[in-house]
C-alpha cells in the first residue's frame, strides 16, 4: 500500500461548517485511521478566524503529543509586527519543529509585493520554509510576480481550481519551485498524468483540504492516475517529506 | 483458515481495479470546449480510464453540445463514440431549444443511430418546461427514455412539474446536493421518478452519507462530469463515502442498470 502524508490538514471549528464536519484533533486522527494515511501537516482554522498569533499558540498546544499530526503556522508580513521580526520569528518557529508556513494575503488583508511581504518572504525563502496559499487567496500575476522575486522559495498551491491549465502549465514551465496538492474541487481527466510528464512528478503533492473537503477523492486521484508507482510514491510523501527536509 | 473479502475501500486505498463490481458512469462528456483547458476528452481517452477503473459503461453527451451551440456536431461525436465502443459507451441526445422546429428531427436522428436518452442543459438559456423543450419530452415520455438535466438547483421547481406531466420519463438530476440540498433530498423523495448524480468538483464533507440518509442509496447514481472532471476524483466520493457497501454498489452501477433498463 501506498503511504499517504496529507499536505493539507485542516484543525478548528470555522464560523460556517457542514454539521458534523471533525474540526477535532480526535476527529481528524479517526477519518485518517480509515483511510490508512499515515501522516498529516495542519493548519489551524483560528488563523482565518481570530488571526495568526491565537492559531500558532493553539496548534502547537492541540497537536504537542500527535506524531502523526505536524503542525504549521501562519504569518503576517513585517508592517505591523503582529507575529513579530520576521527573521526572529521564522527562526524560533524552525526551533519549535514548525517547519511551513500557510499564508492568506486575501483574508489577511495584505499583498505578497515585496514592498509589502518582502522581509517575510525572505526570510521564509532563506530558512527553505515552504510557503502553502490556498489558490482564492492569491491571483496569478501576483503569484507569478512573488516568484520571479523569490527564486528560491517553494510554493504550494492549495485546492486549487480545475480550469486554470491555461496560465498555470505557464507557471509551472518558468518556476521550478511552484508545486500544487491535488484537493478538491481540482479535478480534471489526464491532469496528473500530463503534470507528471510535462513538468515531472515534484510538482504535485498529495493534499486535500479536509474537513472542508473529503480526503478519498484525493486519494483515488492519485492512485488510479496512470503514472508509475514511483512517481505515485513521491507524490504521496516523498516531495513533501522532502520539502520539509530542506527547511535549514 | 478463513479468509475475509476486502471492502471496497481496501481495494480501492490499494488503487485496484474493482473487477467483480458492476460499475457505470451516467453522466460523461465528449469533446472540448472553449472555457479551459481539458487534456483528455475522446472517446479513447475515457474509455481507458474506465479500464483501468474498472467502469464497465457510461452514458455520455458531446460537449459542443451539451454546453455549446454545435449540436449536430456534438451528438455526432456520441454516436461515433456509441459505434466505436458498442456496449461500452451509451449516449444521450442534447436538443436545442433555440431551434424549436429542429429538436423534435434531430432526436428522430440520432435515435436512428441507437441513441435513447436525452440530455438537457440550461447553458441554453431556456427554462425546462418551456415550450421550445416539449417536443423532446413528448418522444422521451413514449419511449419511456431517461432524462439528464444539468441542474443547481433553480431547475427543481420545473423539473417537479415535468416530472408530474410525464410520467414515463425517469430524471437524473445531475450535480444533486452541490446547493441548497435539501430541495434535491425532498423532490427525490417525493417523485418515484427522479434520481440523483454524485458529480460535483467540490467533495464537501460527508455530501454523500447525506444523500443515501436523506433519500436512500437507490436513488443515487455515480456520475463523474467527465471531461470536465476527472472520473478517478469523482468516484472516490463514493468508494471512500462512509456508507456500507452495498449502498455504494447501489450508487457505481446497479441503480444505473434500473434507470436506464440495461437488463
Amino acid at each position: 500500500m501506498i503511504e499517504l502524508f496529507d499536505s493539507n490538514v485542516r484543525l478548528g471549528v470555522p464560523n460556517k461548517c457542514v454539521p458534523g464536519e471533525p474540526t477535532s484533533v480526535e476527529g481528524l486522527l479517526a477519518e485518517l485511521r480509515r483511510l490508512s494515511i499515515a501522516q498529516a501537516l495542519v493548519r489551524h482554522r483560528l488563523a482565518l478566524e481570530t488571526g495568526p498569533v491565537a492559531a500558532n499558540h493553539r496548534i502547537l498546544e492541540e497537536l504537542h503529543s500527535t506524531q502523526a499530526l505536524l503542525a504549521t503556522w501562519s504569518l503576517l508580513p513585517e508592517s505591523t509586527r503582529e507575529t513579530g521580526d520576521p527573521a526572529e520569528t521564522v527562526d524560533r518557529m524552525i526551533r519549535l519543529g514548525v517547519r511551513a508556513v500557510w499564508l492568506y494575503p486575501k483574508t489577511h488583508s495584505y499583498t505578497l509585493r515585496d514592498w509589502c511581504a518582502g522581509s517575510l518572504l525572505t526570510a521564509l525563502e532563506d530558512r527553505r520554509v515552504p510557503v502553502f496559499l490556498l489558490f482564492d487567496e492569491v491571483v496569478p500575476d501576483e503569484l507569478a510576480e512573488l516568484l520571479d522575486r523569490h527564486r528560491r522559495l517553494n510554493v504550494v498551491l492549495s485546492n486549487v481550481n480545475y480550469r486554470t491549465n491555461r496560465w498555470l502549465y505557464g507557471l509551472f514551465a518558468r518556476y521550478p519551485s511552484l508545486r500544487m496538492d491535488l484537493g478538491a474541487p481540482h479535478s480534471l481527466s489526464g491532469f496528473v498524468e500530463q503534470v507528471v510528464k510535462r513538468f515531472g512528478p515534484e510538482r504535485l503533492l498529495f493534499g486535500s483540504g479536509f474537513p472542508e473537503h473529503e480526503i478519498g477523492p484525493a486519494v483515488s486521484y492519485l492512485l488510479y492516475a496512470e503514472i508509475s508507482d514511483d512517481d505515485k510514491q513521491l507524490i504521496a510523501r516523498v516531495n513533501l517529506h522532502n520539502l520539509l527536509g530542506a527547511v535549514r | 483458515m478463513t479468509t475475509t473479502k476486502a471492502t471496497i475501500l481496501e481495494r480501492a486505498r490499494l488503487g485496484q481495479r474493482l473487477d467483480g463490481l458492476f460499475l457505470f458512469d451516467a453522466h460523461q462528456h465528449l469533446g472540448e470546449w472553449h472555457q479551459f483547458h481539458m487534456p483528455k476528452c475522446e472517446a479513447a481517452d475515457v474509455i481507458a480510464v474506465m479500464d483501468r477503473i474498472g467502469i464497465a459503461q457510461a452514458a455520455t453527451s458531446g460537449v459542443p453540445a451539451a454546453v455549446g451551440s454545435d449540436f449536430r456536431a456534438g451528438n455526432d461525436l456520441v454516436i461515433a463514440a456509441t459505434r466505436a465502443y458498442p456496449g461500452r459507451l451509451h449516449g444521450y441526445i442534447v436538443v436545442n431549444p433555440n431551434d424549436p422546429a429542429g429538436v423534435a428531427p434531430e432526436i428522430e436522428r440520432c435515435a436512428a443511430e441507437g441513441l435513447a436518452a436525452v440530455k438537457i442543459h440550461s447553458y441554453h438559456g431556456k427554462p425546462y418546461d418551456c415550450a421550445e423543450y416539449r417536443p423532446a419530452y413528448e418522444i422521451a415520455n413514449s419511449r419511456s427514455w431517461p432524462v439528464l438535466a444539468h441542474t443547481w438547483a433553480e431547475e427543481l421547481p420545473a423539473i417537479d412539474r415535468l416530472a408530474a406531466e410525464y410520467p414515463n420519463i425517469r430524471w437524473l438530476l445531475a450535480h444533486a446536493a452541490a446547493a441548497e440540498p435539501q430541495k434535491y433530498y425532498d423532490l427525490a423523495r417525493r417523485r418515484d421518478s427522479i434520481f440523483l448524480d454524485t458529480c460535483n468538483s467540490a467533495c464537501t464533507w460527508n455530501a454523500v452519507e447525506s444523500l443515501v440518509k436523506e433519500t436512500g442509496p437507490e436513488k443515487i447514481l455515480f456520475g463523474s462530469d467527465v471531461s470536465f472532471l476527472a472520473a478517478t476524483q469523482q468516484i472516490g466520493r463514493v468508494l471512500f463515502a462512509r456508507i456500507s457497501d452495498r449502498d455504494k454498489e447501489l450508487i457505481l452501477g446497479l441503480n444505473a442498470r434500473r434507470f436506464f433498463r440495461l437488463d
